[in-house]
């Protein structure tokens, strides 16, 4: 394939998470992925660093950072974001329902919704005391 | 980078966003509607013609002004989104939600 793995380390704060969606989608871009995956990837990496910096860091992250590491396999990219804030897996949030009533809803809370539509699959791992969420994306 | 601007039309008031709404700016489509609905201005237009991009963020700052607005008997009504901001709003149902239509005109001669 040719395309060896990158990483990419930014403050973890909302100004530059546009700079991890950029590198991503750089990279599936590079990959020769559809325009529909670049974006896929794009918007769950937008989603995955606003809720590392919402949630996890609690918008205090200026002196932290979040590491986004892309690893082309045979078949897909697989992303990886990482964070060193406290334990947490996104994964075991229920899901929103999108046929709930108006009133009945909270304003927010689609993202990692998204992410799981988006995505072939997202797992997540903690390892030497770090977040680590894994995302893959089929070519 | 979002650019928004409102205008009184006939009986609506329309809020033209462009750009891509993410978390770095949502805020301040929020801001653009809280302020119109805080005047009074309760039915609003949200014609979103030139945004190529929404994420979950831009998401929460329209239900959360529809929710408002419901409230006291007005509404948001969308025009003109891209093939993907409509998929997010399908993805989260508000397609059965919101009143969507495909021309702005359409929509501010729907009050």
């Amino acid at each position: 394939m040719g395309v060896k793995e990158k990483r990419l380390t930014i403050p973890a704060t909302l100004e530059k998470v546009e700079e991890a969606c950029e590198f991503v989608s750089n990279f599936a871009d590079d990959l020769g992925m559809s325009d529909d995956a670049v974006y896929h990837c794009y918007l769950s990496v937008e989603e995955v660093c606003t809720n590392v910096i919402e949630h996890g860091y609690k918008y205090k992250g200026d002196d932290q950072v979040i590491e986004v590491v892309c690893q082309p396999q045979s078949d897909h990219l697989r992303i990886v974001i990482i964070d060193d804030a406290a334990r947490f897996d996104p994964m075991v949030l229920n899901d929103p329902d999108p046929s709930a009533p108006l009133l009945e809803r909270g304003d927010g809370g689609w993202g990692v919704f998204f992410v799981k539509k988006f995505m072939n699959s997202v797992d997540y791992r903690y390892e030497k005391n770090r977040n680590q969420l894994i995302l893959k994306k089929h070519f | 980078m979002i650019d928004i601007s409102v205008t009184t039309v006939e009986s609506a008031t329309l809020v033209e966003v462009s750009g891509r709404v993410d978390s770095m700016n949502a805020n301040q489509l929020g801001e653009a509607l809280m302020a119109e609905i805080d005047k009074g201005n309760i039915n609003l237009v949200l014609d979103l013609a030139g945004v190529e991009y929404m994420s979950s963020a831009g998401l929460r700052e329209i239900v959360s002004a529809l929710k408002k607005v419901k409230r006291a008997r007005g509404d948001v009504r969308v025009s003109q989104p891209s093939d993907r901001v409509l998929e997010i709003f399908e993805m989260a149902g508000l397609d059965t939600i919101l009143q969507i239509f495909d021309t702005q005109v359409e929509a501010v001669g729907s009050y």
